[in-house]
């Protein structure tokens, strides 16, 4: 890679973060593979069962945009939404008993790995109908606006919803109805094992929110700097403006779409050269050493917490109870039923 | 008593509920401009402005899941579908999400929101505008399902639903919209209960919505027999109140469901069923049904009208319960 | 040229009526295809109509703010190449009546009842049996022919036979036609019969009634009961049910009455264990019992309990009676009116109250041998009345 190029992400990084927060999302990125890796060997051991999806790879995005945001906005997301979770505030401890389906979980060991809901950190999910929570998201604007609370809703979903109607449908609605949402799509290039090209039309998908007349930007997720920029632009906008949003994140997941996948959809060759080359942890601590933002020991440091974190909510995942049968027979409708 | 329509009276009650619950409005297909596809929102626009009536595209799925979201913000958004049918495009944001998250999250997500959606044949519209998939939707725990048959309950039910703080869907009788009926001097109806429209001895009618007049009809044409029907107005759905069925076959021994809805899978189905587990014991003849025939809605009008539960046929099935089910 | 009905167009389909709110036309006008006519109001909304053909209108038929059905004739055009086509004058909506829709419509299939001639028992009354232990053979059908339900047990359970409320004097009439045709046919019968002497039994009755009220009083019918009860004990082998080739005797004697119901019809309560109980019981539940026959009041144990039956029709003024054995009973008792007959006593003639007892009886249960016994004892007990009265 040219040192220019080089040179010109990290200009960006000194531009766009304090060293403080380019560390504190060093961090982050960490705790996610750390959880993310913590939860793929508790489901290797059984303690975790259902589907469960990993964001190894893709961890900028959610450590970069989530802390952007107020407290109070609204997050609306897919079924690998572990990082989204704990970046939105949600405990390991919590996350962790959540996927053991303990009733400490967040939502009672009910949702498990894919329905993570914290109404408290507003985090509205963890929703496993691809580009069903769409709508939700825009609904969630419409009650913002009408109430003027300054909040705005954000919507993370991968490539793969684009094929849905409910994205088209909810882009022209957004639109058409001026809904302050954030539209986040991380793609991924891959819908399961479906590649981008053998699922759409048109690749380029921000042509495609163009089109509804939304205000769209791409942007490389294993950037953080340029993340950050976009994010904060777009949130301000959404904000500001009351408006639709659409911000696009390349990124390559590095692991399997789900535990029971054996990728055939795509060579070893080709994750291998991603993982080598482009894993985004090793490419960002590269960029802050080269800055001399950091060090190996902090580094080291980082990982041991992150590490103690982790091992902390299995402890306390593996020590919950499970939820009362009769109390899982509750919630169903308010009131009796 | 006041004399009113059932579409007056769906209109009143939709104009009263967003005159006193700010945190409502109203979103669907032509529910502004045009008036509401059955004239139910007619007006609204003119008093209520364009900030709580609003048209949306041809775009159910997520102008339902917008009113979820909406209701989970804290609003109590009241969506209207034009017609059941197209309802189904909005069966995956129904079932997955405004049946589901409060359950899926812990019982964190509350959903106040309402669904008006009309259903019903005999309008000669045909195989893709006459169903009547409120059955269907009842399949699902997590919502409500409440129908009103008469002008009272047309007037005041969407003003219980709207109060209650889950999702309800209320389905709207198509063939009742143009009639006439006494409105009864109450300010609230409880939509959690069926009601005996009337009192009978010898067997029971339960139904809902259009066929509860057909059933009163054929109730009528017994009495000269010298037998006397029971007729159970469900009005809710579901949850199904069951004491009120089980205390009428109880006291009659004998249950016919009319259900303008297909037999397998239906409705109908699942109270036989029922009876059967809950008071088998009380039994002189097996529960008889009175559903739609299982076809396409055709769309002649003789071929419609054969096709549904008509008085004659819920006669003549009330005469079979009566010697037995033979 | 040719005249056509203009009709009230139908603008939805969920319209059922509309209001001509405005004519934009009068007879003599020409009009033209496409030409706006009138205005509709529905229930939706106002909206103008065209007329579909080109020519004059002849007439309006409807009278602004007049609410018509959709498919009413409201004017009539006279068209240029139509044929003349009879007009129809409205002077009031025609409205589809329900009535008219039922015509229209014949009934969905539905299965025709069928003959079912095996006995059906509902779950309602399958539960009611199993929860008062009561058995099939005393039940009934009486409401659906070959259908138990569980108004037929319930009946039975709250004391009361249904029979006079559900079924006609004809058909009661029927049902005892079948069982004694039954009886005849299966049953052997022989017959005994003897002349009674009750002198002293009547001597004893009047000394007993003579300070009763007349609400009060023994009839000679109780005594006979009772007398009969009391020579069964010594022969048991009247007494009882013939079952399965076998005689089973009763431990309990248990007289069934003959009662005839004013309406038609017979039936036959019993008096229960009668060897047991004194004249004064006896005559207290034999006044209850008829009361209640003649009411539809019986109890099911007393329409199913009795071991043999006892028919008299003195009352009735006959002399004798010869009875057909109520199966699966063995053995029925006949009395005739009491009479007086002029006897030789010593030297003198004297007048003597007596009574002709005829007895029916299975034979294949017993013989005249043992009949006649069963005759003499009853004899010595109407001679004895202190042994039995008291």
């Amino acid at each position: 890679m040219a040192s220019k190029e080089r040179t010109t992400v990290e200009q960006k990084i000194k531009e766009q973060l304090s060293v403080e927060e380019a560390k504190q999302i060093l961090f982050d990125m960490i705790r996610i593979r750390e959880l993310e890796e913590a939860s793929a060997q508790q489901y290797s051991e059984g303690k975790i069962r259902g589907f469960l999806h990993l964001y190894i790879g893709e961890e900028p995005i959610a450590a970069t945009i989530l802390p952007l945001l107020k407290p109070q906005d609204q997050f609306f997301g897919t079924y690998r939404e572990h990082a989204h979770a704990l970046m939105k505030g949600i405990t390991a401890r919590s996350i962790m008993a959540e996927m053991f389906g303990k009733v400490e979980g967040c939502s009672k060991g009910r949702g498990g790995s894919m329905h993570i809901f914290d109404l408290s950190k507003s985090f509205y999910g963890g929703n496993a109908i691809v580009a069903g929570h769409l709508p939700l998201a825009i609904g969630m604007a419409l009650a913002n606006k009408m109430q003027k609370n300054d909040l705005i809703s954000i919507c993370f979903f991968g490539e793969g919803a684009i094929a849905e109607g409910e994205f088209h449908e909810s882009m022209n609605m957004a639109k058409l109805w001026k809904l302050p949402v954030l539209f986040v799509c991380e793609n991924n290039y891959y819908a399961m094992g479906t590649a981008l090209e053998r699922s759409e039309s048109q690749t380029n998908l921000i042509e495609k929110a163009k089109s509804y007349k939304v205000e769209a930007k791409r942007v490389n997720g294993r950037n953080v700097a340029e993340i950050k920029e976009a994010a904060k632009q777009a949130i301000d906008f959404v904000r500001s403006e009351q408006q639709p949003y659409f911000l696009e994140a390349q990124t390559y997941r590095l692991v399997a779409h789900s535990m029971f996948d054996s990728q055939q959809y795509r060579s070893k060759e080709e994750v291998e050269y991603w993982k080598k080359h482009h894993d985004p942890i090793a490419e960002y601590i590269h960029q802050l050493k080269c800055l001399g933002w950091v060090n190996s020991n902090e580094i080291k440091e980082m990982q041991d917490k992150a590490k103690t974190e982790m091992d902390d909510a299995i402890s306390y995942a593996q020590a919950g109870t499970t939820e009362d049968f009769q109390s899982c027979m509750q919630d169903v409708l308010i009131g009796e039923y | 008593m006041e004399k009113t329509t059932y579409r007056q009276a769906l209109h009143d009650g939709l104009y009263d509920t967003l005159k006193s619950d700010p945190k409502t409005f109203l979103i669907g297909e032509d529910v502004g401009r045009y008036g509401g596809s059955y004239a139910v929102s007619k007006g609204m626009l003119q008093e209520f402005g364009e900030e709580r009536i609003k048209d949306t595209p041809l775009s159910e799925s997520v102008f339902t899941g917008l009113g979820i979201g909406a209701a989970m913000g804290g609003m109590h958004p009241i969506v209207e579908i034009m017609t059941c049918n197209f309802a189904l495009l909005a069966l995956d944001q129904i079932t997955n999400n405004a049946g589901t998250l409060r359950h899926m999250s812990g019982g964190q997500i509350t959903i106040p929101l309402v669904i008006r959606i009309s259903t019903g044949a005999g309008r000669q519209l045909a195989a893709q505008h006459s169903h009547s998939w409120e059955g269907w939707f009842s399949h699902i725990p997590g919502i409500k399902i409440i129908s009103p048959a008469t002008v009272t309950d047309a007037r005041y039910m969407l003003q219980a639903a709207v109060k209650d703080p889950n999702p309800v869907l209320l389905f709207e009788q198509a063939a009742l919209y143009n009639m006439e009926g006494n409105l009864e001097d109450v300010r609230e109806v409880d939509i959690s209960k069926a009601r005996v429209l009337k009192e009978g001895s010898d067997i029971s009618f339960i139904t809902y919505g259009a066929s509860v007049y057909k059933c009163l009809e054929a109730a009528e044409e017994l009495e000269k027999l010298k037998v006397s029907a029971e007729v159970i107005d469900l009005r809710s759905l579901r949850p199904l109140d069951m004491p009120t069925i089980l205390t009428s076959v109880t006291k009659t021994h004998r249950a016919l469901i009319v259900d303008e809805g297909w037999r397998s899978g239906s409705l109908s189905a699942e109270i036989a069923a029922r009876i059967s587990e809950e008071c088998f014991y009380e039994l002189d003849a097996p529960v008889l049904r009175v559903c739609s025939e299982e076809i396409p809605m055709p769309y002649a009008k003789e071929l419609e009208q054969k096709s549904m539960p008509q008085t004659s046929s819920i006669l003549q099935a009330a005469k079979e319960s009566l010697h037995g089910g033979y | 040229m040719g005249d056509i009905n203009f009709t009230m167009p139908t603008l939805g389909a969920d319209m059922d009526f509309g209001i001509v709110a405005k004519w934009y036309i009068k007879p003599g006008d020409k009009v033209e295809k496409g030409q706006m006519v009138a205005e509709i109001e529905t229930s939706k909304s106002d909206i103008e109509i065209e007329s579909f053909y080109t020519g004059e209108v002849k007439e309006l038929l409807v009278e602004e703010g007049v609410k018509v059905a959709v498919g009413t004739p409201i004017a009539v055009f006279d068209v240029a190449g139509v044929e003349h086509e009879e007009k129809v004058k409205v002077t009031k909506p025609v409205l589809e009546t329900t009535a008219e829709k039922e015509k229209a419509v014949p009934a969905l299939k539905v299965k025709e009842p069928v003959d079912h001639s095996a006995l059906v028992i509902t779950p309602r009354a399958k539960r009611l049996m199993a929860q008062n232990q009561v058995d099939i053979k005393q039940v009934q059908s009486l409401k659906q022919e070959g259908i138990i339900s569980g108004e037929d047990i319930s009946s039975l359970l709250q004391g009361e036979i249904a029979t006079p409320k559900v079924t006609k004097a004809e058909e009661r009439q029927q049902v005892i036609a079948k069982l004694m045709q039954k009886s005849k046919q299966t049953i052997p019968h022989f017959y005994l019969e003897k002349e009674m002497e009750l002198a002293q039994m009547m001597e004893w009755l009047e000394g007993a009634n003579k300070d009763r009220s007349m609400q009060d009083r023994y009839l000679p019918a109780i005594a006979f009961i009772k007398v009969l009860a009391m020579a069964l004990v010594k022969y048991p082998r009247f007494n009882g049910i013939y079952k399965d080739g076998h005689f089973i005797a009763s431990e309990k004697i248990n007289i069934g009455l003959i009662i005839s119901l004013r309406e038609g019809g017979l039936i036959a309560p019993a008096l229960e264990e009668v060897d047991k109980k004194t004249l004064g019981q006896l005559m207290t539940e034999f006044r209850d019992l008829v009361t209640r026959a003649r009411e539809g009041k019986l109890k099911r144990t007393e329409m199913e309990s009795s071991t043999i039956c006892l028919t008299n029709l003195g009352d009735q003024g006959a002399d004798k009676v010869y009875g057909v054995i109520y199966p699966p009973q063995v053995a029925i008792v006949g009395t005739g009116q009491i009479t007086k007959k002029v006897i030789k006593q010593g030297d003198n003639f004297i007048e003597t109250p007596t009574c002709n007892w005829t007895l029916s009886v299975d034979h294949r249960v017993t013989d005249g041998h043992e009949g006649s016994m069963l005759l003499n004892k009853i004899q010595k007990l109407l001679d004895n009345p202190t042994k039995w009265a008291e």
